[in-house]
């Protein structure tokens, strides 16, 4: 998990810090296309004569800022629906729970894609997109939670003495639910980059803005050719980013739940 | 221990100790543990949960669980000496001259397979000429002992009742004719009934095919039933072992005696429960000297510092315990 | 539940942006032009008009009218959907393989060196983006060593495999590998093979990082379990019982997590017919966001929903069928 922790930090710095670490700019033509890593460019140029090094400090921000919104949506709408549906039970419960299982089941990538393209490609669509398909991952964790506590005979204790619907859910549904959504949120975070990654690297969406996705649509003719540093390092950063996030969510669950080791 | 002349030792157990490797140290779950098994006789050994009673019977088979090892000692079966076989020679052992009864019936049994394939697989496997139609038909006969209809073998496990599974395993340690059979627990996930049943069937099948049995149970009732002999097991020790009379009519060890006591009965005037204070000790740490002097009512200096061995108290009799020195 | 699914997604296709045909044009195209299109794709009618028509039109196979082409959408699919489905067939046999003896193997061997590689392996490949890791192995295999082909799906200038022919009865699946067996031409069929290996193993791979885990985690359970521990002491051998006991039970579950799975390989199939040139369901589907074509993205995209619905149904009736627990 602490490598985990450890990757993201040092992407989420890069990204940060982009303005400070270079001052060519990502978008513009600064060299000659395709050329080697140098001295001049260190990571190369891709096929428009873009400084591959700048892209790559600056590529991270869009995909961050999407994981981070989508995560933030996610958790926003999912838990709540998810710890009342389940709470309440009945047949509430179970139709939220049909409708939840059948956004599961639909790739994320083909909704967001869907999203992207009629509403259009900013930030926040992106998330959005991410965010409704990941949802019910989010109710089905909350809800699993939730039942299993809800039964407890010190939840029956609590309620026969008088405490009310939402201070139930507070002091003890809450408190065991946050683990649980920890996983499932770094992991919708690795996801988030990815579909995110993977849609930009069809084309839909913006493509003059600096991204890793981005590189990689441009990068696939050119790599043909043998212009390995056009993708290597923009794709290496998305493996990375995801990777990172990956680790800390199977970190995380190990540390709160030994039996898997 | 002074052997009877008329009946072999089938069993020798010298020094066994089996450790686990848990992430607070070594847990010693048998420490240090010599027995003996006589042929044809019935063997109880009893403790509370976690004194190492099904260890012991794992450890016998050398089936321990990865995360657990013998650290010591020797176990003899007959004229081969268990500790230092090879792994496929062992085999050769397991199922075959020793067979083992668990617990759980329903865990026990692989949920996927039919009950008749497990009784093929185990033939097929000690003995290789065997053909798939021989197996079967030498399965049929097995269930048929048991009151088994030969109809069943193509059932699974969930559908059969669980007096009825319990019998399957039964008939899987039998069938290949085992001289010594160790049952762990094999009532205790069963109703009263079913386990009267189980215990007769067991007395029965051992007069019949001249069985050892080693019988591990906390339940002091069924030792009381069916054992000669038993040995008494607290944090990995055994505490006292003896004919089963001796041990259940005068108790020589506080342990057994604490036991005996705490046990409800019917009869008798009402009293209390009588509880043994305390909890038994952690594996990993034991207390120094006795491992019961916490909870004894009797101990004294010695007993905080020094750890008993086993003295015998009677021809057959034996027990670990400074007071059998001070008398 | 595929009722959900069609009908949000035809929700936010014709209702939410108003006419489609609006969002296919520029700004100011004329009105005339829009409204010809419009009559054409059927699109002037009033909503529940269109929801209930396309409805009906589906139970017969329609799937609308491209806006680009005026082609049957159905029939553009159908020529395409036998690429994706060898795609994923192959992509799935390399997922499940992998995943199933990886996560065998870290199980056995839990705590080890191993067993780490193992657990990291299938997180990294989780995490590898499938164009990524497609572009490495062109570069790889293709570039640097020319051992395979980088793309497309056949040779260029090579003929598609004929399929079987036997007097007037003729069959084409549009499955090459299959079809070259069944033209018993080994030329064709090592042709279409080797052009199937390096997307299907970049697929492969990466859908295999979640088998990988649940495998692994699943058969430490079982190997803990009662049923081992007594198979042991009946003398069976150690690899009848990891295997035939430990194993097997622990797939059981993993069966139920395949049809997840499939939705996964589907949008993973988008993503790698792109890199690949493989001209199938996924990329059609990327053809026609590009040509702004909104008819045909609703039908792939619906096709989609139906395939997915569909395979994870027939999962659920394997799993009832392979664990007899649920079957009688």
């Amino acid at each position: 998990m602490i490598v985990g922790i450890v990757i993201v930090a040092v992407v989420v710095a890069l990204s940060l810090l982009a303005p400070v670490l270079t001052n060519v700019n990502p978008v513009y033509t600064t060299g000659p296309p395709n050329a080697a890593p140098s001295s001049q460019h260190i990571l190369g140029t891709d096929l428009y004569g873009r400084d591959m090094f700048s892209r790559i400090l600056w590529g991270g921000r869009f995909l961050l800022v999407v994981g981070v919104l989508a995560v933030i949506i996610c958790m926003a709408v999912g838990v709540p629906i998810g710890l009342a549906a389940s709470y309440t039970g009945g047949i509430v419960g179970r139709v939220v729970t049909l409708i939840m299982d059948s956004i599961y089941a639909f790739p994320s990538l083909v909704f967001s894609l869907l999203i992207v393209l009629i509403f259009g490609s900013n930030v926040f669509n992106y998330a959005l997109a991410i965010a409704v398909v990941y949802i019910p991952s989010y109710y089905r964790v909350v809800r699993s939670q939730t039942l299993a506590i809800k039964e407890l005979p010190y939840v029956d204790a609590a309620r026969s003495v008088g405490a009310g619907y939402f201070s139930v859910i507070r002091k003890y549904i809450w408190p065991n639910i946050i683990p649980s959504v920890i996983v499932v949120a770094t992991i919708n975070f690795a996801d988030a980059i990815l579909i995110t990654a993977g849609l930009d690297f069809i084309g839909v969406g913006d493509l003059t803005k600096p991204d890793w996705g981005v590189d990689l649509y441009y990068g696939r003719t050119t790599i043909l050719s043998g212009a390995w540093w056009t993708i290597g390092f923009s794709g290496l950063m998305i493996l990375l980013t995801a990777l990172g996030f990956s680790l800390i969510s199977e970190g995380y669950s190990e540390r709160t739940n030994p039996k898997l080791k | 221990m002074i052997q009877g002349e008329t009946s072999e030792t089938l069993l020798q157990v010298k020094n066994l100790s089996v450790e686990y490797v848990t992430t607070e140290g070594a847990a010693k779950a048998v420490n240090d543990v010599s027995l003996d098994l006589r042929k044809g006789e019935t063997l109880g050994i009893v403790g509370e949960s976690g004194s190492g009673k099904t260890t012991l019977g794992l450890a016998l088979m050398g089936i321990l669980p990865p995360n657990a090892r013998r650290s010591g000692g020797t176990v003899t079966f007959g004229s081969s000496e268990l500790t230092t076989l090879k792994e496929d020679k062992l085999r050769a052992v397991r199922g075959k001259r020793i067979a083992m009864i668990f617990q759980d019936p329903m865990t026990s049994l692989n949920p996927v397979k039919k009950i008749g394939d497990h009784f093929v697989e185990y033939f097929r496997a000690h003995e290789q000429e065997t053909s798939r139609e021989e197996a079967l038909s030498k399965t049929t006969e097995v269930l048929r002992g048991l009151g088994i209809s030969a109809e069943r073998l193509n059932d699974y496990p969930h559908q059969f009742s669980g007096g009825m599974r319990q019998r399957v395993m039964i008939g899987l340690a039998l069938a290949l004719n085992p001289e010594l059979i160790i049952a762990d627990e094999p009532t205790t996930a069963l109703d009263v009934i079913v386990e009267a049943q189980i215990l007769e069937l067991l007395k029965i099948l051992k007069r019949k095919y001249s069985l050892s049995l080693i019988l591990i149970t906390h339940n002091m009732g069924i030792v009381a039933e069916t054992a000669d002999r038993v040995a008494v097991m607290y944090a990995g020790k055994i505490a006292e072992i003896g004919p089963a009379l001796e041990v259940f009519g005068s108790p020589k060890h506080p342990y057994t005696q604490a036991l005996l006591q705490s046990i409800p009965t019917v009869e008798g005037e009402r009293r209390t429960l009588k509880v043994i204070p305390g909890f038994p000790p952690r594996l990993t740490e034991q207390p120094p000297g006795c491992s019961f002097h916490p909870r004894c009512p009797y101990a004294f200096d010695r007993c905080k510092v020094e750890d008993p061995v086993l003295i015998p108290t009677s021809a057959e009799g034996k027990a670990a315990c400074h007071l059998l020195e001070k008398k | 539940m595929i009722m959900i699914l069609l009908t949000v997604v035809f929700i936010i296709i014709r209702v939410i942006p108003g006419n489609p045909v609006l969002l296919h044009f520029e700004k100011n195209t004329s009105p005339a032009l829009i409204a010809s299109y419009s009559h054409i794709l059927g699109l002037d009618k009033p909503l529940y008009v269109q929801y209930f028509e396309y409805l009906g039109g589906l139970l017969q196979g329609q799937l609308g009218l491209s806006m680009v082409t005026f082609e049957p959408v159905g029939s553009q699919i159908a020529a395409r959907f036998p690429a994706t489905l060898e795609l994923t067939f192959y992509a799935f046999i390399v997922a499940v393989v992998v995943g199933i003896v990886l996560g065998a193997l870290g199980a056995r061997k839990r705590g080890s060196v191993v067993d780490g590689t193992v657990k990291v392996t299938g997180i990294l490949l989780y995490a590898w983006p499938v164009f990524f890791l497609g572009m490495i192995l062109q570069l790889i295999f293709g570039v640097y060593l020319r051992w395979l082909p980088t793309g497309g799906r056949l040779c260029p200038g090579c003929a598609v495999p004929a399929g079987l022919t036997i007097g007037s009865f003729h069959l084409q699946t549009g499955l090459y590998t299959l079809d070259s067996i069944l033209a018993l031409n080994p030329g064709e069929f090592i042709d279409s093979i080797s052009h199937l290996i390096l997307p299907s193993v970049a697929l492969g791979l990466v859908i295999s990082g979640v088998f990988i885990r649940i495998t692994r985690t699943n058969m430490l359970e079982t190997l803990r379990a009662d049923y081992v521990t007594a198979a042991r002491a009946r003398g069976l051998k150690g690899r009848t019982v990891t295997y035939g006991y430990a194993l097997r039970n622990a797939l059981l579950p993993v069966v139920t997590v395949m049809g997840l799975q499939f939705a996964l390989l589907l949008s993973g199939a988008i993503l790698t017919e792109t890199e690949f040139n493989i001209d199938g369901l996924g990329r059609y589907l990327v053809d026609r966001v590009a040509f702004l074509d909104y008819t045909a993205i609703q039908g792939a995209v619906v096709f989609l929903a139906i395939v997915i619905s569909i395979i994870a149904l027939l999962v659920d009736v394997l799993y009832a069928y392979i664990d007899p627990r649920v079957r009688l």
